[in-house]
């Protein structure tokens, strides 16, 4: 009983951490302005991979900078070509694989096991 | 809602805690767009020709999320665009209601309202001026049902030919290219030949750009592949030419001389196909342009002596191309166990742009490179339905339904029986493409004219001449658009709100000949209704309004799409078209079918010509085959032609006086004029306005560089643009995309037209360009 309870605590305690905020705001950007201009570094990785190959840019993660913008994306921004795969990790209650960025890695997006990057 | 990595963690550890006593949280909202979609309807994307399957994802009566379709040639893949599809269906300038302008300004008014005037308009006028005094100018993005039934309309119901749609502008010159070498339009091979080839050789394609997911397969196949050659004949360093193993870079417009010189270099080291040249071909040259042109078949001697002047040396004094690169090509061509030819709107945007398609399949005729897998000669497309509902459905000014054509007698007469109209119904003559019809609405010998699914306000070449002609008062302009304002709406008399993609359903026919059912998703936005809707109800008030009532409950007796669906089929029964087995049900389930589709128990064609890949209409046209026939040139023997196409230059060359050359085309994160994709704030923000794309020798010379503003001059008209200072257009040449709706590049294009096929030259026009 007393473990029980603890466990419920436990869970109160955390339940703030489902209400998901708002994502992180990106200072407004012109119309001139590329995502290289500041994220060198990043777009260079992206520019190297496979999706920077076939453009799938920046924005397809991270949206617009001054709309929609999403700092840490979610899986949902895969859902377009790779279905069956957030699927899985949705499908997944236990959260083994919480999302495409635990085994890939952010800006390359190959697996983990590859060299890492930012 | 998003989620972030952290938030993730904290919630993994509540899922976890909850469960150790028995508590089964909810995943939490947002966490993947596949749960945020209630159902999945089955549909294809709505932008370019590749035609990529889709899934469209519901929430409620909301559409949510798009994902690739696995199951179809796409394999679950999209580009950029297709990604953000939902979007477009919300965009804030939707067409939302009929609107009828008043002066400067559009009214709201009825769709009563609007019918009775937009008949009334078209009745008057062809009771005071005849038919030919109205018109229809139709889309590769329209559905194939609606395509049919308005050409049925005009050609067999009103009979007038003034009907012709926005493929005359980006394939028309495939096209043509298709018919005069094969006899019948459309490629013979697939997508499929990608994963066969082992050369591959692109002329006039930034698929990179404009074909992304193909590009994925030939880039994947490059990389994967074994000694898999990548040949890119190309003015700019595009991203495919980058990956190449050999670039061909040419002064635009001397392509033609560079494929004879292939062609000369396979005959010279006898790389030739002595086989199948003698059995499947025969040589024609052109000794008179006509009207209507003159044509003598030759022989095979006859083609030497034509070819011998095309030395590599003569193309490279000509194109610039170097003759190393040319000899290799032709090699590569010729030797590799099998290569596929991929080309676009840089061979069919030109003045010789049927020559230029003659001229590919020469090579593939001569090397006996088609009609087995990864060997074929293959056209990509621009839009949706350009092959399915314009091409093939016979929208044209040209053309009847499947392969018909209206200047040949038993041609008119099949239609007019199968439609049921009075013989002699049909016009024998010809209507005016795409160029003329605006340049007859111009003059006035066109008073209404009716636009649907596309913007010819923006996509026209010289564009300044024929936005005149549209705003005009002295005719009436009626637009059927699912966005307000558009480059074209502004110009109407009367804005019809569309219904837009899954918003409505019908047929799509891509390039490679696969037809795919679209699945209405969703209702149409406000008072927006389906073109064939409006289409239908057009028709009937029409002909009411000539005392043709009864005519039309005959004609036009649809309640659906379907209805005209299976007309259509039965109109492609007994062609080299058929698809009679291709029945709504079957395309339900499907993902895609490729016709000919004979029969209901037939799987759909991937190669067409060969009997031994498949094609079962070679027993049906050419009983004597025994693999290869091309049963759609029946009146040479089943063979199919190579041309004696000489090199001829562009209308409009570089001088003094206009000393670079502009081409235009297309950007990744753009489609057409924009009016869907600058409606998405993550497309409008990757690529946000159009720009002119300079060489770097050029802007040294011109003291410009990347972001200054630069006058753009041609004979037509002038812009101010941005400039990109980037190693892509070679020297002497600069380019811009047709996308932006504020910068009209096609006021700057050139109107000359192929003679053949009637297809604009975008491609290439004389510019100035000066730091403004």
């Amino acid at each position: 009983m007393i473990r029980s309870l603890a466990v419920i605590s436990f869970i109160f305690l955390l339940l703030p951490a489902l209400s998901f905020g708002a994502a992180k705001k990106h200072p407004p950007i012109t119309a001139e302005q590329d995502c290289e201009e500041c994220h060198d570094s990043q777009a260079q990785v992206w520019q190297d991979s496979k999706h920077g190959l076939m453009g799938v840019k920046c924005v397809v993660c991270h949206g617009d900078p001054n709309k929609n913008f999403v700092a840490k994306p979610t899986s949902k921004r895969c859902v377009g070509c790779h279905s069956e795969q957030v699927a899985g990790t949705a499908e997944n209650h236990k959260m083994k694989q919480k999302n495409c960025w635990t085994c890939h890695n952010g800006h390359s997006l190959k697996p983990k096991s590859a060299k890492q990057d930012k | 809602m998003e989620f972030t990595r952290r938030q993730l963690l904290k919630f993994s550890a509540a899922l976890a805690a909850a469960s150790a006593i028995g508590l089964d949280l909810p995943l939490p909202k947002g966490i993947e767009a596949a749960e945020q979609a209630d159902k999945w309807v089955k549909g294809v994307c709505r932008y370019c020709g590749a035609g990529c399957g889709v899934y469209v994802g519901l929430k409620g009566s909301k559409v949510v999320a798009v994902k690739g379709d696995k199951d179809n040639w796409n394999r679950g893949l999209l580009c950029i665009k297709g990604n953000f599809l939902a979007p477009i269906l919300y965009a804030a300038d939707r067409a939302k209601y009929p609107l009828l302008r008043k002066g400067d300004r559009f009214e709201r008014i009825s769709w009563k309202e609007a019918m009775d005037l937009m008949v009334s308009k078209y009745a008057e006028s062809i009771k005071k001026n005849g038919v030919d005094s109205v018109g229809f100018y139709g889309s590769g993005q329209s559905y194939t049902e609606e395509s049919y039934f308005i050409s049925k309309v005009f050609k067999g119901g009103l009979g007038t030919n003034n009907i012709d749609g926005n493929p005359r502008l980006c394939m028309a010159s495939a096209a043509v290219g298709y018919v005069t070498t094969f006899g019948k339009d459309e490629p013979m091979g697939a997508y499929d030949d990608m994963y066969h080839a082992d050369c591959f050789f692109l002329i006039g394609s930034n698929m990179s750009e404009a074909h992304p997911v193909i590009f994925q397969i030939v880039n994947e196949r490059k990389t994967k592949g074994k000694d898999v050659k990548l040949i890119v004949a190309d003015p700019r360093k595009t991203l495919v030419a980058k990956k190449a193993d050999l670039h061909m870079n040419f002064v635009p417009g001397t392509d033609l001389a560079i494929l004879n010189a292939m062609a000369h270099v396979i005959v010279k080291e006898n790389l030739y196909n002595k086989d199948f040249v003698g059995k499947h071909t025969v040589f024609k040259k052109m000794v008179n342009p006509g009207p209507p042109p003159k044509i003598e078949k030759v022989t095979w001697d006859d083609y030497v002596r034509f070819i011998e002047e095309y030395t590599p040396e003569m193309a490279e004094k000509t194109s610039g191309c170097p003759k190393a690169d040319i000899i290799k090509a032709a090699r590569w061509f010729a030797q590799s166990k099998a290569t596929s030819s991929y080309w676009c709107m840089g061979l069919n945007q030109r003045t010789r742009g049927v020559w230029a398609n003659n001229l590919v399949h020469n090579l593939h005729l001569l090397t006996g490179q088609i009609c087995r897998p990864g060997a074929t000669s293959f056209s990509l497309t621009g839009q949706p339905n350009a092959c399915g509902g314009v091409r093939d459905g016979g929208l044209l000014s040209h053309l009847l339904p499947y392969g018909r054509l209206i200047a040949n007698d038993k041609d008119r007469e099949d239609m007019e029986n199968f439609w049921g109209v009075l013989k002699g119904r049909i016009n024998p003559k010809p209507g005016p493409t795409a160029v003329e019809m605006f340049r007859g609405f111009n003059k006035g010998d066109i008073k209404c004219l009716w636009i649907a699914c596309t913007n010819p306000g923006q996509s026209l070449p010289n564009l300044g001449i024929y936005r005149k002609g549209m705003e005009s008062k002295d005719t009436f302009l009626v637009v059927s658009e699912a966005y307000h304002p558009s480059r074209t709406s502004e110009l109407a008399d009367l804005v019809l709100p569309a219904a837009l993609w899954v918003e409505k359903d019908g047929t799509y026919g891509q390039s490679e000949r696969r037809y795919q059912y679209v699945e209405k998703a969703v209702d149409p936005v406000a008072e927006a209704r389906p073109d064939l809707q409006v289409m239908i109800d057009f028709a009937h008030r029409l002909f009411k309004s000539l005392g043709r009532e009864e005519e039309a409950k005959k004609i036009f007796a649809y309640k659906g799409t379907e209805d005209v669906w299976n007309e259509i089929r039965a109109a492609s029964k007994g062609t080299a078209y058929d698809f009679t087995g291709m029945t709504r049900t079957r395309l339900k389930k499907a993902h895609g079918m490729q016709w000919p589709v004979p029969t209901e128990d037939h799987p759909g064609t991937v190669r067409r010509y060969t009997a031994k890949y498949g094609d079962v209409l070679v027993k049906k046209f050419d009983p004597q085959a025994d693999d290869v026939s091309f049963y759609g040139a029946k009146a040479d023997g089943n063979r199919a032609t190579i041309w004696l196409r000489p090199h001829v230059g562009p209308a409009e060359p570089a001088d003094a006086q206009y000393p670079f050359v502009l081409t235009t085309g297309r950007q990744l994160e753009q489609w057409h004029t924009g009016t869907m994709t600058y409606n998405v704030p993550e497309l409008k923000r990757a690529a946000p306005y159009g720009f002119l794309e300079i060489n770097p020798k050029d802007a040294q010379k011109l003291g410009v560089k990347t972001r200054d503003k630069v006058r753009i001059t041609s004979r037509r008209g002038s812009l101010v643009m941005e400039a990109k200072v980037v190693d892509v257009p070679r020297e002497g040449l600069v380019y811009a995309s047709f996308h932006d709706p504020n910068k009209l590049i096609n006021m700057l294009t050139i109107d000359a037209f192929d003679a053949l096929s009637k297809q604009p030259e975008f491609k290439i026009c004389a510019v100035r360009v000066e730091k403004a």
